[in-house]
């Protein structure tokens, strides 16, 4: 009998659970705060990347361009330098822009770990 | 004895789970955003966003595109967001402070309004869609909607360009002239001291206010304004800060009793005694320390 009880219960909890995840996700979520550069959409992540990309190819500062990286994400610069690149390719960014991603994706990575392929324009991830 | 509790038991389990659920939903797993738009962005990503923007512009010159770029972060007046900002800065003479205030500068709606000759056909031809369009060509602007829009640096040359399989970007009808008429220093030519008044405004107190021209005597932001006082202070701002008052202006505060020498751009004249005076009152009631308006000019 107290078995009985205990998973009627254990079903309410779990029925209540699933209304409370309901409202608060659905019916009545929390106010969304504002997004942080990390979690900007994938195309506008490789807009800013393009932007160090025009500003390196000036200052031809690697360890700025790095910092300024690092802003936009946790993921290791050379790797997001790399995303940036094969999804310029994809967007159809113009030649210019890309060769500015690639002369930072070959800066980046010279500074950074050794033996990692910088993505043709185009190449699928 | 057999207790006879109720159906309470169920109600308690029912209220603890939508307990755990809410706080769950609110406060340990809230929404957040993923794939968030510019405009999305906070205040101080915005501002890094605005900084990156600028810092582009002043690497390619790219008028057209730092203007779709700060689109994207819906400000109601982008040239006065990067002039705020600008002023806001915590080092107003750092690099990211200087772009921003070339960019305020150059952000200036009335540089793009389309002379009557200079309206075109309304569907452009691939040949003037140029990729980066050098000084003195056209460049096209495509009505973009900043909220749905993947914008690409440069759009391919057709009337509609599909940028990603689900969002389609039109061409404007019309091509805007690329803004190349910004009045900028001639390069290389030092600034040279025009004249200085001085100034009784008990608004502006101590304030020494500097205004920079080119040859054509058009207000020129962007320059470095170097002010110097005995026996070895310095301070360094730039010009186009402030683009409500002027592109060129500039200001510093003094300090009652230095003497001042004041300097624009590189190799620039210097203008030496400029310290504060007695101003009165309009109504006799007493003095406040009166300023100066000095104007450089490009020869």
């Amino acid at each position: 009998m107290h078995l009985s009880r205990f998973f009627w219960f254990l079903l309410s909890v779990l029925l209540g659970a699933a209304a409370g995840l309901g409202v608060g996700w659905y019916l009545r979520p929390a106010p969304v705060g504002e997004a942080a550069l990390a979690e900007l959409r994938g195309d506008f992540r490789s807009d800013y990347v393009l932007m160090v990309a025009e500003v390196f190819d000036t200052e031809k500062d690697v360890s700025l361009a790095v910092e300024r990286l690092q802003r936009l994400s946790d993921t290791p610069p050379a790797r997001l330098v790399q995303i940036a690149v094969v999804q310029a390719g994809e967007l159809g960014y113009d030649r210019r822009d890309l060769e500015l991603l690639a002369k930072l994706a070959q800066a980046v990575l010279a500074g950074g770990p050794a033996g990692t392929p910088v993505p043709t324009a185009g190449a699928r991830p | 004895m057999r207790e006879n509790r109720g159906p309470w038991y169920l109600l308690t389990g029912l209220l603890l789970g939508l307990i755990f659920g809410l706080v769950y939903a609110w406060r340990i797993e809230p929404l957040r955003y993923i794939d968030a738009l510019p405009h999305n962005l906070n205040p101080a990503a915005k501002n890094q966003y605005r900084v990156m923007i600028a810092l582009a512009y002043q690497a390619d010159a790219n008028l057209g595109r730092a203007r779709q770029r700060l689109a994207l972060l819906n400000d109601s007046s982008p040239a006065q967001a990067l002039a705020a900002q600008a002023q806001q800065s915590a080092s107003p003479a750092s690099s990211d402070a200087r772009a921003l205030a070339t960019l305020a500068e150059a952000y200036n709606p009335r540089a793009t309004t389309i002379p009557a000759a200079a309206t075109l056909a309304p569907t452009p031809s691939p040949s003037a869609l140029p990729s980066r369009a050098p000084t003195g060509q056209l460049s096209v602007t495509p009505t973009l909607d900043p909220a749905l829009a993947v914008r690409t640096a440069t759009l391919p040359p057709t009337a509609t360009a599909t940028i990603t399989p689900t969002i389609t970007v039109t061409l404007a009808a019309t091509l805007t002239p690329r803004p190349t008429l910004r009045p900028s220093p001639t390069p290389g030519a030092p600034f040279a001291f025009r004249d200085k008044q001085a100034v009784c405004d008990p608004n502006l107190p101590a304030l020494l206010q500097v205004e920079v021209f080119n040859s054509a005597n058009q207000p020129v932001g962007g320059v470095a304004v170097r002010v110097a006082w005995p026996p070895a202070g310095s301070d360094l701002f730039y010009t186009g800060l402030n683009p409500a008052i002027s592109p060129g202006y500039a200001d510093f505060r003094m300090e009652p009793r230095i003497v001042y020498t004041l300097k624009a751009g590189e190799n620039g004249e210097a203008v030496g005694n400029l310290m504060t005076h007695d101003c009165v009152q309009i109504d006799g009631s007493g003095t406040y320390q009166g300023g100066w308006k000095v104007n450089f000019v490009q020869p």
